[in-house]
């Protein structure tokens, strides 16, 4: 019944005001990509000194980056996975300085949302300490790999991430309370457990973790994918966290965005280390994405996040496959 | 899982120090990435790098860029924060900073919880955010 009604609800249209804000950012991809191309010579063949005006790519990137961030709520997924595929596919920046962005993106989302998840008792320090130690280790590891690859090899193996996180949002299962029936030897040692109050039911809920030798090992190679590519790496810790080591959805959504401060963080390091932050591309796109942020909240309600979900799985494997051409050289 | 309907619930608290000191953090950083980024795009505060080249330097790779324009990697931009594009950087410290200082302010807490581990975990982190921001994991 549940699955009809969805799949019922996944054929309804979006709302006019979903369909308009989609319609905004293809239409600004759209006219972003003519721009890029003229830089790099790609339509026009035109020599490197013919540049558009300087003023135009941060008034462009607070526009696709604020719509990025509404679309990237309503669907459900951070901005930084909408962010490193869609602005190194559409516009002329140099991945490096599409990444270092990526991961200040992410890292501003995660520490302007941490505070009121620690508040709330949905983020979990105890959960998160152990995890982030492990995930931000490997993404530096991560960062220090990617930037000393060549381009093209990272732009494929972007590609090829991309398209599997198209997998992962589509194959993904979500479990609201996962039964734990008992921590495991870890868990327990770091007493990784909790309370938090369901709003909707009024209900305190205990919970507890299990796998958690498991989940740290996943945690590494999440962390390496985050690190390497400047990927917000919600799309992997939700599942990891939920359906993995146990944590109830609302536990995992919440520790996942605080964990994002911590190991984007570490690899957001070696990337300003490396010089891969250029203020004009970083700063109007953490304005852009947050202001959009606020705005999809608002939005939330009234619009079908499913469908949505799904536009945004096909212009992620858009994204991903263009991505992937780019780095074989087609 | 277990459900109940009891009354208040109890924060840690090391996550209500750990968010009091994040809040706090973020807001400055935020407000101090927005002034200096006005001050840069306006003109107010000259940049090291002329905007008007942005459209060239932002499709070479950064090792090309910082080479170009004698920045150096690491915390060699430090002598050029006066410069508008360099002093926007400051916001981005606080930024990446604020997990250290958040991290260093609830180990006390787990010290007096006699919670080693997660102590040692801590102090760990701390070391490696810092190593990471030396520069010294670069290569």
């Amino acid at each position: 019944m549940n699955s009809r009604r969805e799949e019922r609800s996944f054929l309804k249209m979006p709302g006019r005001k979903g369909y308009l804000l989609l319609l905004f950012l293809m239409g600004v991809l759209f006219l972003a990509s003519p721009l890029c191309a003229e830089v790099t010579g790609e339509i026009t063949g035109a020599a490197p000194e013919v540049k558009q005006p300087w003023w135009i790519w941060p008034i462009i990137l607070v526009a696709v980056t604020f719509v990025m961030g509404i679309v990237a709520v309503l669907a459900g997924i951070g901005g930084g996975v909408l962010f490193v595929p869609l602005i190194s596919s559409f516009f002329p920046f140099h991945l490096d300085f599409v990444r270092g962005a990526g991961l200040l993106v992410a890292l501003t989302g995660a520490l302007a949302a941490g505070p009121g998840l620690l508040k709330m008792n949905l983020a979990s320090l105890r959960l998160a300490i152990p995890v982030a130690l492990i995930a931000s280790a490997s993404s530096i590891v991560g960062a220090v790999i990617g930037l000393a690859l060549p381009t093209e090899i990272v732009r494929i193996a972007l590609g090829i991430a991309i398209i599997g996180i198209c997998f992962l949002m589509i194959a993904a299962k979500k479990s609201e309370y996962p039964t734990v029936t008992q921590r495991d030897r870890i868990a327990s040692t770091l007493r990784i457990s909790g309370i938090y109050r369901e709003m909707s039911t009024g209900e305190r809920i205990d919970w507890k973790v299990h796998r958690t030798p498991l989940g740290l090992f996943l945690f590494i190679i999440i962390g390496f994918a985050a690190g390497m590519f400047g990927l917000g790496a919600g799309w992997a810790n939700v599942p990891v966290l939920n359906i993995v080591m146990g944590a109830p959805l609302k536990i995992s959504v919440a520790t996942s965005k605080f964990l994002l401060s911590v190991t984007d963080t570490s690899a957001a390091w070696i990337y300003m280390n490396e010089g891969c932050i250029l203020p004009l591309i970083a700063i109007p796109s953490i304005i852009g994405i947050m202001l959009g942020s606020f705005v999809g909240v608002r939005l939330l309600p009234i619009t079908k996040p499913v469908v949505i979900r799904w536009i945004v799985i096909a212009t992620l494997a858009f994204a991903g496959i263009k991505t992937l051409a780019c780095g074989l050289g087609f | 899982m277990e459900k109940r309907t009891e009354s208040e619930i109890a924060v840690d608290a090391e996550q209500i120090r750990y968010a009091g000191i994040l809040r706090k953090g973020m807001a400055i950083g935020f407000a101090f990435i927005i002034v200096t980024f006005v001050f840069y795009v306006f003109g107010v505060i000259k940049p090291y790098v002329p905007l008007e080249d942005f459209s060239i330097y932002c499709r070479q790779d950064a090792q090309t860029y910082m080479a170009e324009h004698g920045i150096g990697t690491g915390w060699n931009w430090f002598h050029l924060v006066l410069y508008g594009d360099f002093i926007t950087y400051i916001g981005i410290i606080i930024f990446t900073g604020i997990t250290v200082i958040c991290y260093v302010s609830i180990v006390p807490i787990f010290v007096r919880k006699r919670e080693w581990i997660l102590a040692a975990i801590i102090i760990a982190e701390v070391v490696l955010l810092i190593t990471a921001s030396s520069g010294l994991l670069n290569f």
